[in-house]
């Protein structure tokens, strides 16, 4: 006898805010520079030092609750939570606990078309620990990271498969890069989940017992360890064991979840407020300021494209996941926004161009100042005036010149330059609309026997008549237009 | 702080009850991180419930309908310009500064021994 | 001499910033043997400074209002290129990489800084004889306590060891030492000083104060430390300063109309000394112009058990820093010892008895099933001090009262029963848990010799009418010896 389960998923995602300074001290945020060499007096936890908020932090915190609808408060207050570890350098963390700066707040997902709420309980502040890396010796800490600004954002337990909690972190993430707090890199650990997972029965509303999964570095990991967690509750609970609740590890290589190894001891970290930090007050009007500054989020700018370009999900989701690539988009497209050409403008440059690009040592930064004459390009392409040969000599041609271009310092935009120099050496196919007409009625003359097996369900001939024409053009066509005349005039009589 | 759970224990601790036993200093003292004998233990124990009957004349004061207060004179903090200083003696500490101080150093690490025994 | 006259003569140039540094080091050679004030003399730092106001004041150009004088430094604040201890073994050996926002500011005003002086650990306990160094000795008389924790600063400048100290108050740790040793000891308004770079013990008590001979030499020293600082979330200056520069004035300008409210419960547990001097003090003020007021401050009395158990919870997660990782003492550990072994050992091993008792306590006071019995409840009670005080000051302009429930006591006595020395803060707890300015100042010697205090506490930020007061009563108390009876005796 089989019982239906649900997964019952919540999740605590922490953002590294991107301030040049730390959440409490001076020293600089950079990530990989040499070991405790992004330190202050502060991040140190040396004796006499003491926190001074980041305002640039508040912004950026008040920002993301702002774009997750969340209230953000008049007063937060800063907690000291207390555990020792080696990576902690004052034997305290400070955050928020009871009076966080944002709470009760939502975003929307789509899963398989379904539109969904999900609930955000709160968002606060809190600073980072340090590093320690383990070995057979003992560990070594570095505090680089030590204080770096994080803020928590944790959901209302109201997911309900792997695939919601990835098309939420997926959605959340977009809109911290898009509002501009956060780089969203989950290698380096700026956009880090950890995912509080349940199962119990199809219609039960009691929350079963949790296991907090940490270690899970990309959305493949996360999908993957859900999947993994919820099965295996289901087993042990099925077998008739109590489920223990605890911290587990996700191991990727062996694809499976472990219990954390640790000390049997219950926590107690003594939470009370930081007596260094008075209350965190913002004013009505700095929140209505920062409201303003708010940029068009991912989902509006979705629902804008799909209204005016009619652009199918996934390619709206892939131009809309990062700020830049949809507003390098809307740059080339310009004001010719028919559907058609938006489409394929899209695919052009996020399929053909950046597949040459990731090859060579560009970035899209320098593209851009070439973004008009890539449009160009890509009308001529589609206009049939670049066969795909020619497209694709032309591209790797320009952002292979990259290297010497940019070796002269004097030369203003490099791949301008060579774009330029490119579509020079390439050409386009001067099409003789008359002559390619002419060869298409010539070639179709010549064999009416393919023809009539053509038309009697042979397409297949196609490829046939194609390479007759391109013959008679002597290769001066463009065998998208060659295929496109011949289909017409094969069907037509 | 109002997540946290009520405290059951101390709601009627009182000068008649020992409330800083033995087990009870010993957790604190493990909490703390600060090593006490066995045979220490009575005696701090001791000394330490001494001083809570002497704080305990708190439990006798009516703070019903009063807020706690940590802050004497002050509603809000000032806030920090995201700026790296440029004075020498303000900003970040050279990596030499941060570890000249430490007991134990390995490649620029602060080492420590190993986090479970 | 006194601050203001030394600052004064050097910048007339009627002596030098040298002559006056090489007189305070020969006293310090002279008499610190018996006293114990100084934890480190940096004799040529010192000698250096004073050369250069020397040559400053050659070259002809204008001196700070400091250039030249001699000072001490509570070896709970970070002085760049000397030790800090806190004076516990804890911090034996560290070196901190900067100076104290305090330390600076006294740079920039002139003063020249003699060394470090003692305290007890971690600015905990009313005795300074809970210091790794041992315990200070009372100028007045050897076998006696100086006060503390500040012990090592009102020693010092008692026996003229540099013309004023920093020390720190967190619940009378300038005052109590001040009075015990007969010299001047300001509390600050909480937040009108910064303590960035001062070791913390209760942060939300916490304040750096000067001890000094006279009540204007407090305003002096005073006004230069004073000020927001942008490494402190806590100091603030509502006035922008302004107030600040007339501190000095204020000092001179009599009691005429003052209103002085006179706390009789707080004459109730303590000695015929100190009751003589308060009741003394209080007919001064009236004789000089003031009005006496009669008050009730039935809430201050819990302020003892009430700051006993905040500063002790915010002590708990203050030291929690102290771990052997980054600097600090580090136990010798076996092969098998992990890293909570190095936490529990260092610790045991670098902190004292006291700082044990507290820091256990503390931690205990916050954790789970406590919390709200113990240190919620005490904030709470904090209100209700701080509110009640701070009605009462809008009736008087200052309040008037012993620091101390006795004159100096025994070596000794305290470490006997620990509980019966947190009784000696009775009376200086609820500035700090309120969070407004008081100061101890000398009323002469009680009947076995020994120097005699009265307090003086005044609202929020109004250190002008604290100053004002006790400038009065300074004009009007029985004078002191020069010497401290207790030097005297020694070569």
């Amino acid at each position: 006898m089989s019982t239906a389960w649900e997964t019952v998923i919540g999740l605590e995602v922490h953002a590294q805010l991107r301030t040049a300074t730390k959440l409490f001290g001076p020293a600089p945020t950079a990530y990989g520079a040499p070991p405790n060499s992004q330190v202050d007096p502060v991040s140190l936890g040396l004796p006499g030092a003491l926190p001074v908020l980041n305002a640039e932090a508040v912004r950026m915190a008040a920002l993301a609750g702002l774009a997750t609808r969340c209230t953000v408060h008049e007063r937060s207050v800063f907690a000291r939570k207390n555990y020792f570890y080696a990576d902690l350098p004052k034997g305290y963390q400070i955050s928020q606990f009871d009076r966080p700066i944002c709470t009760a707040g939502h975003l929307d997902i789509a899963v398989d078309g379904a539109s969904k709420r999900v609930g955000i309980t709160r968002i606060h502040l809190e600073e980072d620990a340090g590093k320690s890396s383990h070995g057979p010796g003992g560990s070594l800490v570095d505090l680089n990271r030590a204080g770096v600004p994080l803020i928590e954002i944790v959901s209302e337990p109201d997911l309900r498969s792997a695939e919601e909690a990835v098309a939420y972190l997926r959605e959340l993430r977009a809109i911290l890069v898009y509002i501009g707090v956060n780089d969203g890199n989950l290698e380096e650990g700026s956009f880090r989940c950890d995912a509080n997972v349940s199962v119990r029965q199809v219609g039960s509303d009691v929350l079963g017992t949790r296991c907090e999964i940490k270690n899970l570095n990309s959305f493949r990991a996360i999908r993957d360890a859900i999947v993994y967690e919820a099965a295996r509750q289901v087993r042990v609970v099925e077998s008739g064991q109590p489920l223990v609740q605890q911290t587990r590890l996700w191991d990727t290589d062996k694809a499976r979840t472990a219990a954390m190894r640790s000390k049997e001891e219950a926590h107690d970290y003594r939470y009370f407020p930081d007596p260094d930090l008075p209350p965190l007050v913002i004013a009505p009007e700095t929140l209505a300021t920062w409201s303003a500054q708010l940029p068009e989020l991912p989902a509006a700018r979705r629902s804008r494209y799909r209204d005016q370009l009619g652009l199918d999900e996934d390619t709206l989701w892939h131009l809309c996941e990062e700020p830049e690539r949809a507003e390098r988009f809307e740059r080339a497209l310009g004001t010719e926004t028919k559907p058609e050409r938006a489409r394929s403008l899209a695919s052009f440059l996020f399929a053909r161009v950046a597949g040459v690009l990731n090859k060579s040592d560009h970035t899209w930064a320098d593209v851009d100042a070439g973004l008009d004459a890539l449009a160009e390009v890509h009308d001529q392409w589609r206009a049939g005036k670049l066969s795909n040969k020619m497209l694709s000599t032309l591209l790797v041609q320009a952002f292979a010149t990259h290297d010497d271009e940019a070796a002269d310092p004097g030369t203003p935009a490099p791949f301008v330059a060579a774009l330029s120099t490119a579509r020079a050496a390439v050409g386009v196919l001067e099409v003789d609309a008359g002559a390619l007409d002419a060869a298409v009625d010539a070639v179709i003359a010549a064999h009416p026997s393919q023809a009539a097996a053509f038309r009697g369900g042979k397409p297949q001939l196609l490829g046939f008549f194609i390479g007759q024409v391109m013959r008679e053009m002597k290769g001066k066509a463009d065998a998208k237009a060659v295929s496109a005349l011949l289909r017409e005039r094969l069907s037509s009589s | 702080m109002s997540q946290r759970p009520a405290g059951g224990a101390a709601g009627d601790a009182s000068a008649a009850t020992t409330v800083l036993d033995t087990a009870t200093v010993r957790r604190a003292a493990r909490l703390a991180r600060i090593a006490v004998r066995d045979d220490e233990l009575p005696g701090l124990a001791d000394e330490l419930e001494r001083v809570r009957v002497f704080v305990d004349a708190l439990q006798g004061v009516d703070v019903d309908h009063i807020a706690p207060l940590v802050h004497p004179n002050h509603d809000a903090m000032p806030l920090r310009p995201d700026r790296v200083p440029t004075s020498a003696d303000a900003g970040a500490l050279t990596q030499d500064q941060a570890l000249a101080n430490a007991p134990a150093t390995r490649d620029a690490h602060f080492a420590v021994p190993r986090v479970v025994g | 001499m006194s601050l203001i006259t030394l600052a004064d003569a050097i910048q007339a140039g009627t002596t030098t910033a040298t002559l006056a540094t090489q007189g305070a080091l020969a006293r310090v050679g002279a008499h610190d043997d018996a006293v114990g004030a100084f934890v480190h003399v940096d004799e040529a730092g010192a000698l250096a400074a004073a050369a250069a106001v020397d040559a400053q004041a050659a070259a002809g150009r204008p001196l700070g209002p400091l250039a030249g004088v001699p000072v001490t430094i509570k070896d709970l604040i970070a002085v760049a290129g000397q030790p800090l201890t806190a004076g516990s073994a804890m911090l034996a050996g560290y070196l901190p990489p900067r100076d104290a926002t305090v330390v600076r500011k006294l740079r920039e005003a002139g003063a020249v800084i003699l060394g470090k002086v003692s305290l007890d650990e971690f600015a905990m306990g009313s005795t300074n004889e809970h210091a790794a160094q041992g315990p200070v000795r009372n100028p007045w008389d050897l076998g006696r306590v100086p006060g503390g924790s500040s012990g090592g600063s009102a020693a010092a400048v008692a026996s003229g060891f540099g013309a004023a100290s920093l020390g720190t108050d967190t619940g009378g740790s300038v005052r109590l030492p001040a009075a015990l040793c007969g010299v001047v000891g300001v509390k600050p308004t909480y937040g009108r000083v910064s303590r960035s770079g001062v070791v913390a013990y209760a942060s939300s008590l916490d304040q750096v104060g000067p001890l000094t001979q006279t009540v204007a030499d407090a305003a002096r020293v005073l006004r230069c430390i004073a000020g927001p600082c942008g490494e402190d979330a806590t100091s603030l200056d509502p006035s922008g300063g302004a107030d600040a520069e007339g501190w000095e004035a204020a000092c001179g300008r009599g009691v005429d109309g003052l209103r002085v409210g006179v706390v009789s419960a707080w004459l109730d547990a303590v000695s015929d000394d100190v009751r003589l001097a308060v009741e003394t003090a209080a007919a001064a003020l009236e004789a000089a112009g003031a009005t006496l007021h009669e008050v009730a401050l039935p809430l201050a009395a819990h302020a003892v058990p009430a700051y006993y158990v905040i500063a002790m919870s915010e002590a708990s997660a203050n030291l929690a820093r102290y771990d052997g990782v980054r600097f600090g003492h580090r136990a010798a550990l076996s092969a098998d010892d992990d890293l909570d072994a190095l936490y529990a050992q260092s610790r045991a091993e670098g902190f004292g008895p006291e700082v044990r008792r507290r820091v256990i306590l503390g931690t205990w006071a916050l954790s789970s099933g406590y919390y709200d019995a113990y240190y919620d409840r005490a904030c709470r009670v904090r209100r209700l001090v701080r509110d009640e005080l701070t009605r009462t000051l809008q009736r008087c302009d200052v309040l008037l009262g012993p620091t101390a429930p006795r004159c100096a006591w025994p070596l000794g006595e305290a470490l006997a029963d620990p509980v019966a020395t947190y009784h000696m803060d009775q009376y200086t707890t609820a500035a700090n848990l309120a969070g407004l300015p008081a100061v101890s100042l000398p009323w002469g010697l009680g009947a076995d010799g020994l120097p005699a205090a009265v307090q003086l506490h005044a609202a929020a930020f109004d250190e002008a009418t604290l100053f004002r007061a006790a400038g009065a009563l300074e004009r009007a108390a029985p004078a002191l010896p020069a010497t401290p009876t207790g030097l005297t005796e020694t070569p």
